[in-house]
């Protein structure tokens, strides 16, 4: 893993996710901003719940809004926040059947070594430090959909 | 490129001191491998080099190479069209499209090669290279090394793989990166999977750099993007060992 990035990745939400069954997202929720290689929207209010859950299990609480960001084929990156938590998270809300297929959240150091991803749905990857690549989908990758915020820890009594 | 390059592995490298890691992981990754000299002078040669041919994989034991100069005389579309019927034919869960210069088979088919490109292979070849990696994969006994050139332009890609061929003793695979500088977002990034499909570790392409692993061992090499300003230029192939 990168000089400067802590990865506390998590895989236990699948089941959850299924459980909760929210409706698909529409994709006319959808907006691209100029510059961004991604489509953002407001999440729906189960999964903001969901994701308050899942980083409670972490001893963790949302820091500002949640956002929903989809990929496509041929989309890569995540947004570039100012800073203003010590964790970010990414849950992925859709899977991919391999790292070959893109979308892989990759922890690279600044020797361009790492580790990273594919999209499991469910699954939280919590991090500190700099960001990770999110990598171009492939021609005829499914879209990949996931939910994005800041995080900080849980204050004592919390 | 004219006359013969200058082709030195960096004498500031231990490869004993490598050993232990490379023990321990099957893979390793060695920035400056060669000389500066060595590495800008062969970048040179494979930058300038003019015989490429597209490789797209059908099934196993069947790859289409065509030559790149003629795919040129195609529209962009027919072109397009082309290779995308081709992939689409594959049977075969490995997939790739990217450009080479098979310069082993070439040379073991007795036809000519360009004198830089016969410099490489001879160099790939030579006994202070397969010592080197003799020393740093404790391994004696090995025979020689296939070596081509290889041209990943956007939209090349490899996918996942062993290397393993029944036919050959094939005991490590290894790629020397030699584009100057690339960056994450292009792609290329050479992956090892691990059983769940996520990326155990990943190489970014870095300019003179050797990435060397033990073979089977389940890599791609992902799509490169339509951001990249360059092509990801590399020299790889496999080390064997004695049958």
């Amino acid at each position: 893993m990168g000089v400067g990035v802590q990865n506390i990745a998590v895989r236990r939400r699948r089941a959850d996710v299924e459980h909760m069954a929210p409706p698909p997202v529409p994709s006319d929720v959808f907006t691209r901003d100029p510059g961004h290689a991604f489509d953002t929207a407001k999440p729906p209010a189960p999964w903001v719940r969901f994701a308050i859950e899942a980083l409670r299990a972490e001893q963790l609480e949302p820091v500002g809004e949640l956002t929903l960001i989809r990929h496509r084929a041929g989309d890569h990156g995540l947004p570039a926040w100012p800073r203003e938590a010590e964790f970010r998270f990414a849950i992925d809300l859709t899977d991919a059947r391999s790292s070959v297929g893109g979308g892989v959240l990759l922890f690279l150091d600044e020797t361009g070594r790492g580790s990273g991803w594919r999209a499991e749905s469910g699954a939280m990857t919590i991090w500190s430090g700099a960001d990770p690549e999110l990598t171009e989908l492939v021609p005829g990758a499914p879209d990949r959909l996931t939910l994005i915020g800041q995080a900080r820890a849980l204050s004592p009594g919390g | 490129m004219d006359g013969p390059l200058p082709l030195a592995l960096s004498p500031a490298h231990r490869p004993e001191a490598y050993a232990p890691v490379f023990r321990a992981h099957g893979r390793l990754h060695i920035p400056g491998i060669l000389t500066p000299d060595a590495a800008q002078g062969l970048f040179e040669t494979i930058q300038a080099a003019q015989d490429w041919t597209r490789s797209i994989h059908l099934r196993e034991g069947e790859d289409v190479d065509i030559s790149v100069a003629e795919l040129e005389q195609l529209s962009s579309e027919e072109r397009a069209d082309l290779e995308r019927s081709l992939a689409e034919s594959s049977t075969d869960s490995l997939q790739y499209i990217f450009d080479t210069i098979r310069i082993s088979s070439e040379i073991r088919a007795g036809r000519p090669v360009a004198g830089p490109m016969q410099a490489v292979h001879d160099f790939i070849n030579s006994p202070a290279l397969l010592d080197f990696v003799a020393r740093l994969t404790g391994v004696d006994g090995l025979a020689f090394a296939d070596v081509m050139a290889t041209r990943y332009l956007p939209g090349h890609f490899l996918t996942a793989h062993g290397d393993e061929n029944p036919q050959e003793r094939r005991l490590f695979a290894y790629v020397l990166n030699l584009t100057p500088a690339w960056r994450a977002d292009w792609g290329g990034v050479l992956m090892f999977l691990d059983d769940d499909g996520h990326v155990a570790e990943g190489y970014v392409p870095a300019f003179n750099a050797l990435n060397i692993f033990s073979v089977p061992q389940t890599h791609a090499v992902s799509m490169v993007t339509r951001l990249a300003r360059t092509p990801r230029l590399s020299i790889t192939g496999w080390i064997h060992g004695d049958v």
